[in-house]
């Protein structure tokens, strides 16, 4: 132990002036010292007392303190487990479905390099991982995409912006082609920094080549493989745009095939599909690459001609497609010469939208076909109004049939030799209330091409069913009536059946009946046309080869017909006696028919230059105008009248 | 330089007659008493009478240091004539403690000048929000000039405190001397010698400088569970645990602030400085020998680089907490910045509310609380 003084006392007796050898002189100095030892204990104890305290309740309180961190720290650990026990769940169902689903995942670093591939890369696209990753996704020089969907892509990765189903197209070494569509997010630290992208892809080529397919099928007519209206309607569209910004013309050429439906109907939908896909070579052939042709529908078909409406120009395309047309085709191993009528309409002087185009180019095809069929029309503001009138004239002629606005007239067929009347040919006529009478040349082809010509055909036979009833109720002696069958009536499976039914109603016998057939109609459909026929031959009625001579087909080929009546058309007749071509084949048809033992009429009969001629010729019955123009029923009957008084006028 | 000190005591009278000699308007009065002395106020009055030219700057005290001496019934008084030195003083009401800023921004604006060298300032102790105060000064005040000095005490009754002006003694003052000149050598030092213990706690709600709750819970309580036995001597106890407060990364060093009083009803304590909602707190004690250690510190800091002169004058300027701590020691810490100083070097001071002083640690002037903080001025 020091031999000092603790300072604290040492510094209490230089206070009280006491000295460390020298006891305190008094009793007042000696309680004043032991009052400050005391004091200096006490503040010693005191603090002592803190000291502890303070330790004591520190100590508790740090104890207190690790205690519940402990417990923080037991219910984190607890959290974290459970955490990471939830993740791993979360994440093998994310490779269970990840290893069902056709996708993979992919992350990119912040630079956009591949660092991840999932397996489906694999075994979705074929490629394996390895090679992509440290690449770029546009890196491959064959990556491909829409330019609108690269750009908004860029846009996004650009910006840090999520994408969605952006779709690229590459070429695998193998050159095959994959599709791939791919969505992605970007990935941020908690400091809010780019590190990359992360997200999923698909191999989608097997729906996009089916897109493809499916976008074609809508643009693209099946059938032939041309553009289809769809497809022409949002060219011309685009035309008409491009033309109204630039001042261009173009114009557009509506083109169908003349006695189409014909075909289609007598030889089978099959040839008409043969026919129609034959044309659509030949068409692009007359084209020029800068051309459009297109199918519309049926035997429709339209050609944008670009660049120029001069009609000189027009008409020389027009002229190549008509011939392009027109060439020879073997359809079931016969040769057929089909023809087509073309309308033209220019834009902008025929119209200026599309609708107004394809109308006056329609109306102009409409226009060539009625001028004979192989023919080019422009369409004009006349051919309008024409248009319109037959439009008029169509819907005047539905009225016609319910109001009794038509009517049968009767042309007399005589004996060469005694002139006596041996049958009456049916003609329709329609007396229009404000128009008077339409001839047949106006309005029978009207309904042929506007489907009228059933009820039309149908209206005739039943009227020359009931005229013939008629005229025998009046006691008269009608002879045979003969009624013209049309290509379309001739096609109508219920034709034979009406005429029975008809028969029937008005009860007449198919003595009384003669159906005459025009060439081009029994050659459509040879065997359908032999059917046909032999049913009504069985029946006992008459059948007539109308207008023999303007088809192509020979009198032997007719022999396989059950027809009795073969009617020379009257272009022959007309050039005699003075045409020696007409006169010879005259002859040669008159023999050769007589050979076969069919009957032969004469049609146009209109002088007695030509009645001698036949005479001579030795055919056997002739009409025209020289022995009787067609007159109504009224008329008619006191014809027969007058054969039924036996009268010799006639002879 | 010329600098003499002297003492009253009510039973001795003065130490010495003044030294009225030493009169003039670059002397330096100064004079710390106890509180008494405001409503006694013959003794000051005489000594202001006595040297009607000098600056006098005084105010009560919770203990007066004089040489090595602490007392609790005296006049400690240092009047120093300065040869190269300006004085200018002044003078502003703090009327309230909300008014603490702008009294400070006052006083700085009547010292701003050419060639100020140092700025020691007095204040009210009570209704006054110390760390306000200094920061009203430090705004007005250029940057690099010194503040140094304390707020009034009142023993440790916390009830009344007051600053000299025209030497008679007014509450709710503040007081402050600028010294001018280029050979005016000024130095300071602060230590505390206090150590933080226990958890760090989170000041859950608090108002300016009143302390509502530490972690959810009221903060008297926690006095009141420290204090033990010793509750009993709140408020003046609460000074045996003052709080180490911080900002949570502000990277500032922690203050020390230290208890001003207390409300029962409210369960709050109100303390000399503010206390930052949201911040963390620990309480911090120091033993005797600590506290002793941390004074000799303080002087050694201000002594630092002092030049070899004849007259030296040591401002001391210790809290009211530390002598709760060091009790039948105190002397000892004033003992240990009188052994530091240079031999013949003239030692006032006084135990205040609240020590004024740049921070030791290089930063700027702020209030601290439980420290004793060291002023040094000469003249080369």
């Amino acid at each position: 132990m020091s031999s000092e003084l603790h300072r604290v006392l040492a510094r209490q007796l230089r206070r009280l002036k006491l000295h460390e050898q020298t006891p305190p002189a008094d009793a007042a100095a000696w309680q004043t010292l032991l009052h400050s030892i005391s004091r200096a204990y006490d503040d010693n104890d005191q603090e002592r007392y803190l000291l502890h305290r303070s330790q004591d309740l520190a100590s508790q309180e740090m104890a207190q303190l690790y205690a519940a961190l402990r417990h923080e720290r037991d219910q984190l650990d607890t959290r974290v487990r459970e955490r990471t026990q939830a993740l791993q769940t979360s994440e093998q169902r994310l490779q269970s479905l990840l290893s069902l689903s056709a996708d993979w995942i992919w992350e990119q670093d912040a630079e956009l390099r591949f660092t991840y591939f999932s397996d489906g890369i694999r075994d979705s696209s074929g490629t394996t991982p390895e090679s992509l990753l440290g690449t770029r996704r546009l890196s491959d020089p064959t990556a491909e995409a829409d330019p609108e969907a690269v750009a908004t892509y860029l846009a996004c990765v650009e910006a840090r912006r999520a994408y969605r189903d952006f779709t690229f197209k590459r070429v695998r070494p193998d050159g095959s082609v994959r599709y791939v569509r791919v969505s992605g997010e970007p990935v941020f630290d908690a400091g809010g920094n780019f590190c990359g992208y992360r997200g999923v892809s698909r191999d989608v080529t097997t729906a996009m080549l089916a897109e493809q397919k499916a976008h074609e099928l809508a643009r693209y007519d099946s059938l032939t493989g041309l553009p289809n209206r769809n497809m022409f309607l949002g060219e011309l569209n685009r035309a008409i745009a491009r033309a109204a910004r630039h001042g261009g013309e173009f114009a557009v050429c509506f083109i169908d095939l003349d006695r189409f439906k014909t075909i289609n109907d007598t030889l089978g939908h099959e040839a008409g599909d043969e026919l129609l896909q034959a044309m659509a070579p030949r068409l692009q052939g007359a084209l020029r690459q800068t051309d459009m042709v297109a199918r519309l529908g049926g035997d429709e078909f339209v050609v944008m001609l670009d660049g120029g409406a001069e009609g000189g120009d027009l008409a020389a395309v027009g002229q190549k497609l008509l011939m392009a047309v027109a060439a020879p085709l073997v359809l079931q191993g016969c040769t057929f010469l089909v023809t087509c009528s073309i309308g033209i309409a220019r834009y902008p002087a025929d119209g200026q939208d599309s609708a107004t185009l394809l109308k006056h180019a329609d109306v102009a095809m409409y226009q060539a076909k009625d001028s004979g069929k192989n023919n080019i029309r422009f369409y004009t503001a006349e051919l309008a109004d024409l248009a319109a009138r037959q439009f008029e004239l169509e819907a005047e002629l539905r009225l016609a049939l319910v109001r009794d606005e038509l009517v049968l007239h009767f042309q007399p067929k005589v004996a060469v030799g005694t002139g006596a009347v041996l049958g009456l040919e049916a003609l329709v006529r329609w007396h229009h209330p404000t128009r008077g009478l339409v001839p047949p040349g106006e309005f029978i082809p009207l309904a042929e091409e506007r489907g009228l010509i059933m009820p039309l055909g149908r209206w005739v036979v039943q009227q020359a069913c009931r005229q013939v009833r008629d005229w025998r109720d009046a006691g008269l002696q009608a002879p045979p009536v003969a009624v013209n069958l049309s290509a379309r009536q001739f096609a109508d499976e219920g034709l034979v059946d009406h005429l029975i039914a008809t028969m029937a109603t008005y009860g007449v016998t198919s003595a009384d009946l003669e159906v005459e057939l025009t060439e081009s109609v029994l050659m459509a459909d040879p065997d359908r046309a032999n059917e046909v026929l032999g049913r009504l031959h069985r029946m006992g009625v008459r059948i007539a080869i109308d207008d023999f001579g303007t088809g192509y087909s020979s009198l032997s080929y007719l022999k396989r017909f059950p027809a009795e009546t073969v009617k020379i058309d009257r272009s022959f007749i007309s050039g005699l006696p003075g045409d020696g071509d007409d006169a010879a084949i005259t002859q040669a048809v008159i023999a050769m028919a007589h050979s076969l033992g069919l009957q032969v009429v004469a049609e146009g009969v209109e002088t007695h230059e030509q009645l001698a001629a036949l005479q001579r010729l030795g055919c056997d019955e002739a009409q025209g105008y020289l022995l009787g123009r067609p007159v109504a029923a009224a008329d008619t009957a006191r014809l027969l009248s007058k054969v039924d008084t036996g009268s010799s006028e006639a002879a | 330089m010329h600098i003499a000190t002297l003492h009253y005591d009510a039973a001795a009278g003065w130490s010495a007659p003044f030294p009225s000699d030493l009169d003039g308007p670059s002397t330096l009065l100064l004079a710390f008493a106890a509180p008494r002395f405001g409503a006694d106020a013959a003794p000051l009055a005489a000594l202001a009478a006595a040297f009607p030219r000098s600056v006098l700057l005084g105010c009560s005290t919770a203990g007066e240091i004089a040489g090595t001496q602490v007392c609790d019934a005296n006049i400690s008084v240092a009047v120093a004539r300065f040869d190269h030195t300006l004085l200018r003083a002044a003078y502003t009401p703090i009327p309230s403690a909300a008014d603490s800023a702008a009294a400070g921004e006052r006083l700085a604006a009547e010292l701003v000048g050419p060639e100020l060298g140092a700025v020691f300032v007095l204040s009210e102790g009570l209704n006054v929000n110390g760390s306000q105060l200094v920061d009203g000064l430090a705004r007005r005040l250029p940057a690099g000039v010194p503040v140094t000095g304390g707020l009034a005490g009142d023993g440790a009754r916390f009830e009344h405190s007051w600053v000299l002006r025209g030497g008679r003694a007014e509450s709710g003052q503040a007081c402050a001397v600028g010294f001018y000149g280029e050979r005016l050598h000024v130095g300071h030092g602060c230590a505390g010698g206090w150590q933080d213990f226990g958890p760090e706690r989170r000041i859950t709600r608090a108002e300016g400088n009143v302390l509502y709750e530490l972690d959810g819970r009221p903060a008297l309580e926690l006095y009141k569970t420290y204090l033990g036995e010793r509750a009993q001597g709140l408020p003046g106890a609460a000074l045996l645990f003052p709080l180490s407060v911080r900002r949570e990364g502000d990277g500032q060093p922690a203050v020390v602030r230290t208890i001003l009083g207390l409300d029962e009803t409210q369960q709050s304590l109100t303390f000399a400085g503010d206390l930052p909602a949201g911040g963390l707190a620990r309480l911090m004690r120091a033993s005797a020998d600590q506290l002793i250690d941390s004074a000799g510190d303080a002087a050694r800091q201000a002594t630092a680089g002092l030049p070899a002169v004849d007259s030296v004058l040591l401002l001391s300027v210790s809290c009211v907490g530390r002598r709760l701590v060091l009790g039948e020691r105190t002397d000892e810490e004033v003992e240990a910045v009188a052994e530091t100083a240079p031999a013949g070097s003239a030692h006032l001071g006084l135990y205040s509310y609240g020590e004024i002083a740049p921070s030791a640690a290089g930063g700027g002037v702020a209030l601290h609380n439980q420290t004793m903080t060291v002023t040094v001025l000469a003249e080369a």
